[in-house]
């Protein structure tokens, strides 16, 4: 079996509007998906409002002082406006990797091009908010302080080299990660499927390796689908400091 | 600039900017994509997939934004709105029982000091009293035991003249009881007289 074939983007509505295809797919159900439990998770646990929190409203309160607490330790006062943001993506991309995860399922966090979107809307948002906040000043960002003088032909560059590949080692990190991650699960499937079918008895046990392995890296592909999702926008509230404070 | 695009509304004009991502990569070869590369390159798909994200990102950024977090900031407010009024209200509930219990301590003392005002007053006078009353009594007593004296003295005075006399009387009974002679009262007396005389 074709490892690279879960990640095949099959239309489930078509539609075409004017020559464009813009077809509902299945990565778009996943991602509505997502989005759909993430409203149900954080919505109907409040339902209650309770003082003394059931178990689900507990979960749903202790994501959004995890994300505010993340933003407040790092961004400060200034950054309460972006907690609606950085929760969002967070749910977004945490329960579209663990929803990948079930088997048979897709990952739309597997596809460059979701994750190069959501990278790059962070990054101009971010560059956006640099200019609005300092105006032109925005460009002594990429002056280093401390640097004696004859190091900064070399340091700007360099400073506005690594600014710029912000969006693409972000958007790269999340993609590789979760296509890398899948593509091992199939692989060693694959593995324990050929040995059982191609070796026989004497298969079935050499399989038992593989199965382990598989099992091993379930696990691990759960708390990477975590971690990445945590990175992801762990990096965006500190490129959004970043900008705020400039140094 | 500054007040249309406000930090707080940039996610939402941003979410164009895959539109514009879109637009820069689909310059690539849909075919080559589908048959031999990543599925991930298939440019095929580009626009639908950053068409639905946008949508359905947005969508569930707006609804994040507008009722979920909302709700959950609410129940945290009330609950440390709660929390504080009510550590509030026990410390007020602490100061006014911590003023009570200083004012009643404070009443006791004052209590026990009046009393012990009052106490040692009543004890001056009724020592006073009491020593007055006793000099009264010893003056009284030693009155009386002048006059018991005196009548003492007098009674022993008036007692020694009439000793011989008596005394006389009774040996001259005793004389005559006994029969012998009938013995003259001069020779009695002056016997006695003698014997009263004689040094001790």
């Amino acid at each position: 079996m074709d490892p690279l074939h879960q990640f095949k983007i099959y239309s489930l509505i078509p539609i075409d509007i004017s020559g464009g295809n813009v077809s509902f797919t299945n990565s778009a159900f996943y991602m509505l998906l997502a989005a759909a439990i993430a409203m149900a998770l954080i919505v109907g646990g409040m339902r209650r409002r309770a003082l003394v929190p059931d178990r689900l409203q507990s979960v749903a309160e202790v994501f959004y002082e995890f994300i505010a607490g993340m933003v407040h330790s790092n961004a400060g006062v200034e950054g309460r406006p972006f907690i609606p943001f950085v929760f969002s993506l967070f749910l977004f991309l945490l329960l579209g990797n663990v929803i990948g995860m079930i088997p048979y399922t897709f990952t739309f966090t597997s596809h460059l091009i979701v994750t190069a979107s959501l990278a790059i809307v962070v990054f101009v948002m971010v560059t956006l908010l640099g200019f609005i906040k300092h105006g032109l000043h925005f460009f002594t960002k990429f002056v280093p302080k401390g640097v004696p003088a004859v190091l900064m032909p070399l340091m700007i560059p360099l400073e506005i080299v690594s600014y710029f590949i912000r969006p693409v080692s972000l958007s790269v990190r999340l993609f590789a990660n979760i296509m890398a991650g899948h593509t091992m699960l199939k692989v060693f499937a694959g593995f324990i499927v050929m040995l059982a079918s191609g070796l026989g008895l004497v298969g079935y046990f050499i399989g038992l390796a593989p199965l382990a392995l598989v099992v091993v890296l379930v696990g691990f592909e759960f708390f990477v689908a975590a971690i990445q999702a945590y990175v992801f926008v762990l990096l965006t509230v500190i490129y959004i400091q970043d900008s705020l404070e400039l140094h | 600039m500054k007040t249309l695009v406000t930090p707080a509304r940039l996610p939402r004009v941003l979410l164009v900017a895959p539109i514009v991502v879109a637009t820069l990569v689909t310059g690539g070869d849909p075919a080559v994509a589908a048959e031999g590369g990543l599925p991930q390159f298939d440019s095929a798909f580009f626009l639908t997939q950053l068409f639905w994200l946008a949508l359905i990102f947005g969508t569930f950024y707006l609804l994040v934004q507008g009722v979920a977090i909302p709700a959950v900031v609410r129940v945290l407010d009330a609950r440390d709105g709660k929390i504080a009024y009510d550590i509030t209200r026990a410390e007020e509930k602490r100061n006014e029982a911590a003023a009570l219990a200083a004012m009643i301590d404070d009443k006791i003392i004052h209590a026990r000091d009046h009393a012990r005002t009052i106490l040692s007053l009543a004890n001056r006078e009724a020592e006073s009293v009491a020593t007055a009353r006793l000099a009264m009594f010893d003056a009284r007593i030693a009155g009386q035991v002048r006059d018991a004296e005196r009548r003492v003295g007098h009674a022993r005075d008036t007692a020694l003249k009439e000793l011989p006399a008596l005394a006389g009387a009774l040996i001259q009974e005793v004389v005559v009881r006994l029969g012998e002679t009938t013995a003259e009262c001069s020779q009695v007396s002056s016997a006695i007289e003698a014997t009263l005389n004689e040094p001790v």
